[in-house]
């Protein structure tokens, strides 16, 4: 064994040297990989991975206000900076948000034409929330809406997470 | 007095003044286009100090008061209107964000086409365009702080940018904003991004290792065979030094003329019909409108890879391209970048 040892040129010193280093290496990289996901989890307030959404039933508007075909409401929730736009599509009453699914803007809508457009890229979306022209991809989200007692409510989806509640509660 | 410093710090001026000093072709004082990279660094000084000035009295709160306005707005309103001299002091600050960007561009094209990226300076192009990359990221963050409604969405815009970069896009947009949507603490991110992330822990190494590797290779004069020189210290820092008033006096006139101003204050429930960033983002704004949304990103992202390394796409062509035809191949990919980006710019300009 020593034999061999001294062959290759290693000493039971320096072998446990090595070790060590080798130990201590390891354990430091895990102590800054714990220290630095910390950090980095300090910088996610709103979690990692955690489910970033839910759902809020507001009360949007009376039925008698959207019961006719092609009738529309604007419905603004500053609560959480959310807009959505309550439409007759022949008898069916639905949400759009009217954020632009591309890059976030706040779309338009063209009563007239019937046509949501965006001003940041042009994209044009049907009344139905599909795309018609333009670079997104996706329709328009659409919030479930339900209807009690003859009232309009729509269910916003948004952020489990809001920092404003902690300025709120503190009067500002 | 030399043995006063020799004693202390171990080496006299003299010393370092040979230490550091370099020979400069003389032809720079005539060709000026050979050494446009010391604006964009006379304007980083120029932005360092304005910006300090305009940080003292910046706040930080994007949430609405009584008045229906944010602090942050309320705060930018105040240095643009109340006060005379930080006014200048932010249109200095505007003016300087926007020259430098220009001086970079031209900077890189010089570069690019006197093709000055070629071995042994690759290194020397690639942190170069982590510069103008960190330039852009500078005026973003800017103008993202502002507190009106261009600030506004261009925060919403460029996170849902950031967002979409595959993989880690959803992490990045979270890390940036400070949860998945706008909020009250997504200006302090800004904030500390651009007064502290972005111009000293990003641009000013990138700087002195731009700096270095640009001294270790040497000015990259191609107008001709040189032969006469001039010393870097103190001539050629005279020569920046003079370029660095005539730009603060170019400033404050143009400012005189033309004072900053503030749009409207930010509003989440409306995007302005005309909206658009700043001019530096025209090309790319405009080419968003054009494709679809993945092939947007995944192109600029791409464009942007190759520029960054276009110093070894080349190398690589010339092992299996003739020279001759890569140097024409390199040639009109420059020119269709640069007519493609100047044509987005100016029919975004027109809308």
């Amino acid at each position: 064994m020593k034999n061999k040892l001294q062959k290759t040129g290693v000493t039971r010193r320096g072998f446990f040297q090595w070790t060590l280093i080798g130990f201590g290496l390891v354990a430091s990289a895990g102590a800054i990989g714990a220290i630095a996901s910390q950090l980095l989890k300090s910088l996610m307030p709103s979690g990692w991975f955690s489910k970033p959404y839910v759902y809020r039933k507001v009360y949007a508007a009376p039925i008698s206000e959207i019961d006719k075909a092609g009738s529309s409401i604007l419905f603004q929730d500053k609560a959480n900076h959310r807009k959505a736009i309550l439409i007759n599509n022949g008898g069916n009453i639905q949400a759009f948000s009217l954020t632009c699914t591309h890059l976030g803007c706040q779309v338009f809508w063209e009563k007239e034409e019937g046509k949501f457009l965006c001003p940041c890229h042009t994209a044009i979306f049907a009344a139905d929330g599909s795309v018609e022209s333009g670079p997104p991809e996706r329709p328009l989200e659409q919030y479930p809406v339900s209807l009690e007692n003859g009232l309009v409510y729509i269910s916003f989806k948004e952020p489990s997470w809001q920092p404003e509640q902690y300025f709120k509660r503190e009067g500002l | 007095m030399r043995n006063f410093f020799k004693e202390r710090i171990g080496i006299t001026p003299k010393e370092l003044k040979d230490k550091i000093d370099e020979k400069v072709p003389t032809a720079l004082v005539r060709e000026f286009f050979f050494a446009l990279g010391g604006i964009p660094m006379i304007c980083f000084f120029i932005q360092f100090v304005t910006g300090l000035i305009l940080g003292v009295y910046y706040m930080n709160y994007s949430g609405e008061l009584t008045n229906g306005l944010s602090a942050t707005y309320i705060s930018i309103k105040n240095i643009t209107y109340e006060f005379p001299v930080l006014s200048y002091i932010r249109g200095v600050h505007q003016l300087g964000a926007n020259i430098m960007i220009v001086s970079l561009f031209m900077h890189m094209l010089r570069v690019f086409f006197t093709e000055s990226y070629r071995k042994p300076r690759e290194l020397v192009w690639v942190c170069g365009m982590l510069l103008f990359f960190t330039t852009l990221g500078l005026g973003f963050t800017g103008y993202a702080l502002v507190g009106d409604q261009l600030s506004y969405w261009a925060t919403q815009v460029g996170a849902n940018i950031a967002g979409a970069t595959p993989v880690m896009g959803p992490f990045i947009k979270r890390l940036i904003l400070g949860g998945t949507e706008i909020n009250l603490y997504t200006m302090p991110r800004f904030f500390i991004l651009h007064v502290m992330v972005l111009p000293l822990l990003v641009l000013t190494p990138l700087m002195m290792i731009h700096l270095f590797l640009a001294r270790e290779h040497g000015i990259s004069y191609t107008g001709g065979k040189e032969k006469s020189y001039y010393s870097l210290v103190p001539d050629h820092i005279f020569n920046e030094y003079k370029i660095l008033w005539v730009l603060i006096c170019a400033f404050i006139a143009i400012v005189y003329f033309f004072p900053p101003t503030l749009g409207e204050p930010a509003n989440p429930f409306i995007t302005p019909e005309h909206i658009k960033p700043e001019w530096y983002f025209y090309p790319m704004f405009h080419f968003l409108k054009l494709v679809s949304f993945r092939i947007g990103i995944l192109a600029t992202m791409g464009v942007f890879a190759a520029m960054t390394l276009w110093p070894f796409i080349q190398t690589i062509m010339e092992m299996f391209i003739p020279y001759k035809i890569v140097r024409v191949i390199a040639f009109i990919c420059g020119t269709i970048l640069m007519i493609v980006c100047m044509l987005f710019t100016i029919l975004e300009a027109l809308i």
